[in-house]
């Protein structure tokens, strides 16, 4: 069971790698299911078929399909959303602005990403390859499962009982219907989905993440800290595609002072990621599309390697000892010591670097020891624990 | 009365290169400009040829620059709002110590950027502040939820602080939950007070309107019609497109120059979505744009459209009206009434064929599985009545689903309320 998840910003050919890629796996002989999160439709035009969000069969061992956000957040939240419209529908007639708005369009990616748990939990499939939301959306909400559980934990359970206890009053005096016991079920059930789903998205002997970029500087600063903060959560990165290089030909006459910044950019690239792999493809003479391109495109990238192996396990920690302290060090690129914040309680250490916030479940060794303090030199992150 | 112009579209297009270069040329002409970033992935910087941060900085005559982080201007300009969010989430050490923990909407986080150049705009040192943003569709469109929520805000926060005030102590004792107290509660308030002032600013057609900056690539341009689409539905005023990375007639070399035949069915689809608003073409440069000559170059080639900073002409916008069962969309067109109109959906994009043009209208999510169900023609209105599918097979799976999984929750109630009962009387007996 492997899962190989494609992300990087809009445009940048990730739809077309992912296609690629599961094409030529179903013709390796792999049963591999593809789908994307992507609302523009890019997957069925990659492949030139219709797709919805049922498993199509569109070539041997291959299915396909595209997720609907607003089907898979019905499923998963639907009753605590509905109960929210009551709320506002109520008193505010907001029309279709409020009903859209309802829909919270940040969330849908993230509760689109539960697809995955279903397919995995089908069992059907060797391969599973995701084409994922653009950049930023996909970073920030790889840090929910987290902070909902924070939620289901420790605030649930208090709102549950404030709201048997008080909700009769609330609602008598201020006609704010109370939430029915259905609304938390759900949102426990919910969190554990996503609890689940993260589990397996965070092994890295099943989940891979593939950053898709082009040589350009925007697009390579933009992957770099993509790189770091999916690598932050604790999430495997192996491999990296650097796609749409310009051939020779095409820099010839006018784009010829193109040709300088992208040899630096691509430079800049090969060293920038570590242990992973670095695929590179080039400019095609026509826009991606169809079977016949998509198989081109694979056998271009995949000349001598099997997409499907993990490339790299580098771990973005490890534990070291020094006298009677203890280190944990985090490989964590590409930040300011500035803005890194770092807390303990209990098993639980905090890691806060500018907005974004983690938490690792630390081992007993370490959970018992105080933390003592931290250092960040090099890209590393050495964080000490003693005894007191 | 100053100016507020927002820049907007993905990374990688080229916007901070044209908010930079509109911002020279403002200030170029005497006018006193502040150029602001608020996207996470600054490059004013880079840009001026200069560090630029969190300080305000003056890069030429009358020109300032300042690059905003949400999650410092959180902390450090808003603290009561911070510990209040904090308050809200529950109240355990962890959330008091960190106090940039908060569990937000996705969006949400940029309208403290947004709070912050309001206050900015009111200090009155700016005749013109032209915001360099992350695309900001989605954030504007959460701008409408404090307006949904005045009512209960009006009603509820009177009885909620005296109930907080009788029931505080209770709460602690028997349930272990800090309610937000009085002050909170009064900073709640103003938060939401702050955030309806700061919609009506930027929806105010007379001081703040948005352009968009895309360049004619499948994705970019899907990305950019779907922002259209939430900055229309939510009434902000885009009054100019700027396409980027058009390339030239002849590039030299026959690759480059079948690419330009593969631009420009997007060319095509951008200009039939961007009927009423101006689109300005930008040539793809051969080179960067980085530092203050080439931004001077860009604001020189480029910008040379009459009316750089003036207002658009006011346009009556399409607006939707729920209708039982569904929506009616309403297009403002002079002469409907004698026109051969042909109206096709494809999904979430609307075609209006006219005798002699097209116009393509990106429509809300939640239109996505509707069907057109009639077309009224009136004098200078176009209606379009939009009936909510019946449920499909899929969705039909669903409602089984959501059906089952309440069944099973039905059964597992008895359970739960004997495990409440045993949690309730742990605590009485002091073991949690």
């Amino acid at each position: 069971m492997r899962i190989i998840i494609y992300t990087g910003k809009g445009g940048v050919g990730k739809t077309s790698i992912a296609a690629a890629t599961a094409l030529f796996l179903g013709n390796k002989g792999k049963k591999v299911l593809v789908m994307s999160t992507d609302q523009a439709h890019s997957l069925s035009d990659s492949f030139d078929v219709t797709l919805d969000s049922s498993p199509r069969e569109i070539s041997e061992n291959l299915w396909a399909l595209e997720i609907d956000p607003v089907v898979e957040s019905a499923k998963a939240w639907g009753q605590l959303r509905d109960y929210l419209k009551q709320i506002i529908r109520q008193k505010a007639n907001g029309g279709l602005e409020a009903d859209e708005v309802l829909l919270f369009p940040g969330l849908d990616e993230l509760f689109s990403l539960l697809k995955i748990l279903e397919a995995i939990e089908s069992g059907k499939y060797d391969v599973i390859v995701v084409d994922c939301a653009p950049t930023g959306e996909t970073l920030s909400l790889l840090r929910y499962p987290e902070r909902l559980s924070v939620l289901a934990d420790k605030l649930l359970p208090s709102v549950r009982n404030f709201t048997s206890a008080f909700g009769g009053i609330i609602s008598r005096k201020t006609t704010v219907p109370k939430p029915r016991d259905e609304v938390f079920a759900e949102f426990d059930n919910l969190v554990k989905r996503l609890s689940r789903l993260r589990e397996i998205l965070v092994d890295r002997n099943i989940c891979s993440m593939r950053i898709v970029m082009t040589p350009e500087r925007i697009v390579y600063e933009e992957a770099r800290k993509n790189y770091t903060w999916i690598r932050a959560f604790d999430y495997a990165v192996d491999a990296v595609y650097l796609n749409k290089i310009y051939p020779q030909e095409a820099l010839k006459g006018y784009f010829e002072g193109w040709s300088k910044l992208q040899e630096d950019i691509i430079r800049r690239i090969r060293d920038s990621f570590g242990e992973c792999k670095i695929f590179t493809l080039t400019l095609q003479k026509e826009e991606v599309r169809g079977m016949s391109m998509l198989a081109t495109v694979g056998n271009q990238l995949y000349s001598s390697e099997d997409p499907a192996q993990i490339f790299s396990r580098d771990h973005a920690f490890h534990m070291e000892d020094e006298g009677a302290s203890r280190y944990l060090i985090l490989d964590l690129p590409y930040v300011e010591e500035k803005d890194i914040s770092v807390s303990k309680e209990g098993e639980i250490l905090y890691l806060t670097i500018k907005n974004e916030m983690r938490c690792f479940s630390l081992p007993d060794e370490i959970s018992r020891r105080e933390l003592s303090g931290w250092s960040y030199v090099d890209g590393k992150l050495k964080i000490i624990f003693d005894y007191e | 009365m100053g100016r507020i112009i927002i820049f907007t579209g993905k990374g990688g297009v080229g916007k901070s290169s044209l908010a930079a270069a509109h911002a020279v040329s403002s200030a170029s002409g005497g006018t006193k400009t502040l150029l602001v970033s608020t996207d996470m992935a600054h490059n004013l910087g880079d840009l001026f040829d200069t560090e630029a941060g969190r300080e305000i900085k003056t890069v030429m005559d009358c020109l300032d620059i300042l690059e905003l982080d949400p999650d410092w201007i959180m902390q450090h300009e808003y603290p009561d709002l911070s510990r209040v969010l904090g308050k809200l989430i529950g109240s355990n050490s962890l959330l008091e110590t960190n106090p940039g923990d908060y569990f937000l909407l996705p969006g949400f986080e940029n309208l403290f950027s947004l709070l912050k150049i309001r206050k900015l705009y009111l200090s009155g040192v700016y005749d013109r502040i032209i915001v360099d943003c992350a695309p900001t569709g989605e954030t504007l469109s959460l701008l409408k939820l404090p307006e949904l929520l005045t009512w209960y805000m009006e009603k509820f926060f009177p009885v909620g602080k005296v109930m907080v005030r009788i029931l505080s102590p209770i709460s602690k004792l028997k349930y272990r939950v800090s309610l937000p107290n009085h002050k909170a509660m009064d900073e709640i308030e103003e938060l939401h007070a702050r955030l309806v002032l700061l919609q009506e600013l930027l929806q105010d057609p007379e001081i703040c309107t948005v352009r968009l900056v895309c360049i004619p690539e499948k994705m970019v341009v899907e990305e950019t019609k779907r922002n259209y689409m939430y900055l229309n539905l939510y009434g902000y005023q885009v009054d100019r497109v700027f396409m980027n990375r058009i390339l030239p007639d002849d590039t030299g070399n026959e690759f480059m120059n079948h690419w330009k035949e593969i631009q420009k069915p997007y060319i095509e689809e951008l200009e039939s979505v961007f009927v009423h608003v101006p689109i300005t073409r930008i040539p793809w440069y051969p080179d960067e744009i980085r530092g203050m000559e080439s931004v001077q170059k860009l604001s020189r080639e480029v910008l040379q459209y009459p009316g750089l900073f003036d207002l658009p002409p006011k346009r009556d916008r399409e607006i939707y009206i729920t209708i039982p069962n569904g929506y009616k969309l309403m297009i403002p067109l002079p002469g409907a009434d004698h026109m051969q109109i042909k109206v096709k959906k494809y999904q979430l994009d609307l075609d209006i064929t006219l005798h002699n043009y097209n116009r393509r209208i990106p429509l809300p999510y939640i239109l996505k599985d509707a069907k057109i169900a009639d077309l009224i023609q009136e004098k200078d209105m176009l209606s379009i009545i939009f009936k909510l599918e019946e449920q499909s097979e899929e969705k039909k799976d669903i409602s089984r689903e959501i059906e089952k999984r309440k069944q099973e929750r039905e059964a597992g109630k008895e359970k739960r309320k004997a495990r409440i009962a045993r949690f309730r009387k742990g605590k009485n007996g002091g073991a949690i």
